[in-house]
């Protein structure tokens, strides 16, 4: 199965650069980043609140592109009559689906890598906790691999690449706005089990903790799970689909 | 060789494949024909894995085709109707990426190219982007994607389908030499066809097989002159 898994994350990786979306979107992805972060924080007088500004930007800017980044994992292969042909390979559908994830969330670290001069250039004008940008760039990429994981899915459910980048992206922002709490106090639940339930669910929480430097295990986990509980529900529509 | 047994499909209300009981044996050339909607790529579907039967069983070289799907579907290749390719890959780069998911690299992936690309004539495009391929070109370069693996079972949807007649000439040859050694199921609407390359003749309506037996007999046993007239004559409802 890796192997499998190895040659269909190839092709999904080389395609990004063969059909130009990969350079398209690092492009545009360069071009939000850094004038944001730069005109937000003044990077020549308060070059110390740069990074921060960065991180805290990171989840509205692959909000935004991840669904351009996974719209065409599984509706292109419908458009160019190759699903079938795909569906007819000694390949298990898992070994399809992790192959298409991993491009494309190797995308998005090619994406947070592209950026990583302004960590030097920040580096050079103040003090930089080396150890803390790092993590925090992990934390991007696993914020970025959880919405790859269900912008897929939504690619494998639809079967054109506007309708899943309308879709997906309805789905990122659902995913990253809808806040429980907000609910449950208009609606006056204080049961503690609920309003910790609602906290542990909350995907921009998980993401604003790692950031401020709280890295835990239950971060981790809920990403991780977030991930694997995504891939398994697009072999099942992929499944579905075929079915 | 490929056993079905009571095979069936439908969607909705519509049998697609009624109770099918074919074998397929090695070394022959078969051609499925049938009209319009009569099930031939549901079956085809059905025997790449691609559909799971309602009902009924497949098996490919002892291997079922739902219970063992990937071991099943290791010696078998299929093309699909429409051409399917890549646009953005170059017609080497689609070769190798069906090679690898076979799990072929190295020398016997070049040798086994090397051949194909002189059978199939596709040698002066090897380094093209598909999506330049003229239709003919992209079916050739589609067979060749498929059996690089030198595979024991093919099932063909229409091979050739868009073809000039001098290459439809050469594919039909390269078919009937590959079937010398390997099962070759043929989905065509072409007659000639069928003539110039079926050992046997598989005729479904309506998801039902309607007879099963050689071009020859097929033509003796309705009184035709050639295999259309026959078709006609076990196809038309009255």
């Amino acid at each position: 199965m890796l192997a499998h898994t190895l040659t269909i994350f190839k092709k999904e990786f080389n395609g990004y650069f063969r059909s130009r979306l990969g350079w398209f979107i690092m492009t545009i992805y360069v071009l939000l980043v850094i004038p944001a972060v730069f005109y937000a924080t003044d990077f020549l007088s308060r070059a110390e609140e740069t990074l921060p500004q960065f991180f805290l930007t990171q989840n509205n800017v692959l909000l935004l592109l991840i669904p351009a980044i996974t719209m065409k994992l599984w509706t292109d292969e419908r458009r160019q009559n190759t699903l079938e042909l795909l569906l007819s390979q000694p390949v298990s559908l898992t070994a399809m689906v992790l192959g298409k994830f991993l491009a494309a969330w190797a995308l998005c670290g090619l994406l947070l890598v592209s950026v990583s001069p302004l960590w030097l250039l920040t580096a050079q004008q103040t003090a930089v906790d080396n150890a803390g940008v790092l993590i925090n760039f992990g934390a991007c990429w696993l914020m970025a691999g959880a919405l790859c994981s269900i912008c897929a899915a939504v690619s494998a459910l639809t079967s054109h690449a506007v309708t899943s980048f309308i879709v997906s992206l309805l789905v990122c922002f659902l995913l990253s706005s809808v806040n429980f709490d907000v609910f449950l106090q208009k609606a006056h639940v204080s049961n503690e089990v609920i309003m910790r339930s609602s906290q542990v669910f909350n995907f921009e929480r998980h993401f604003q903790n790692i950031i401020a430097g709280q890295l835990t295990i239950a971060n981790l986990f809920y990403y991780l799970s977030f991930i694997v509980l995504a891939l398994w529900f697009n072999v099942a529509a992929v499944a579905y689909k075929r079915s | 060789m490929i056993v079905i047994k009571d095979l069936c499909k439908s969607f909705g209300d519509k049998k697609a494949v009624d109770n099918l009981n074919i074998c397929f044996n090695n070394g022959e050339v078969i051609a499925l024909l049938g009209p319009n909607g009569a099930g031939k790529t549901t079956l085809m579907r059905l025997l790449v894995g691609f559909y799971r039967p309602d009902s009924g069983e497949i098996l490919i070289n002892h291997r079922n085709i739902v219970q063992d799907r990937i071991a099943a579907l290791e010696s078998t290749a299929y093309v699909p109707e429409v051409g399917a390719l890549y646009p953005e890959m170059t017609v080497f780069e689609y070769v190798r990426y069906m090679a690898e998911l076979r799990g072929l690299s190295g020398q016997g992936f070049v040798d086994n190219l090397l051949s194909l690309a002189k059978e199939l004539d596709i040698e002066s495009v090897i380094n093209q982007k598909c999506e330049t391929l003229s239709k003919g070109f992209k079916r050739r370069v589609a067979i060749a994607g498929a059996l690089i693996h030198r595979p024991k079972t093919v099932i063909l949807d229409e091979p050739t389908e868009g073809l000039d007649p001098n290459q439809k000439q050469s594919v039909r040859a390269f078919i009937k030499n590959y079937g010398q050694k390997n099962t070759v199921i043929v989905s065509t609407h072409i007659m000639e066809e069928v003539e110039a390359m079926a050992d046997r003749v598989i005729l479904i309506n309506r998801g039902r097989l309607i007879c099963d037996t050689t071009p020859h007999l097929l033509k003796q046993n309705t009184d035709s002159a050639d295999i259309e007239q026959a078709f006609r004559a076990l196809t038309t409802d009255n």
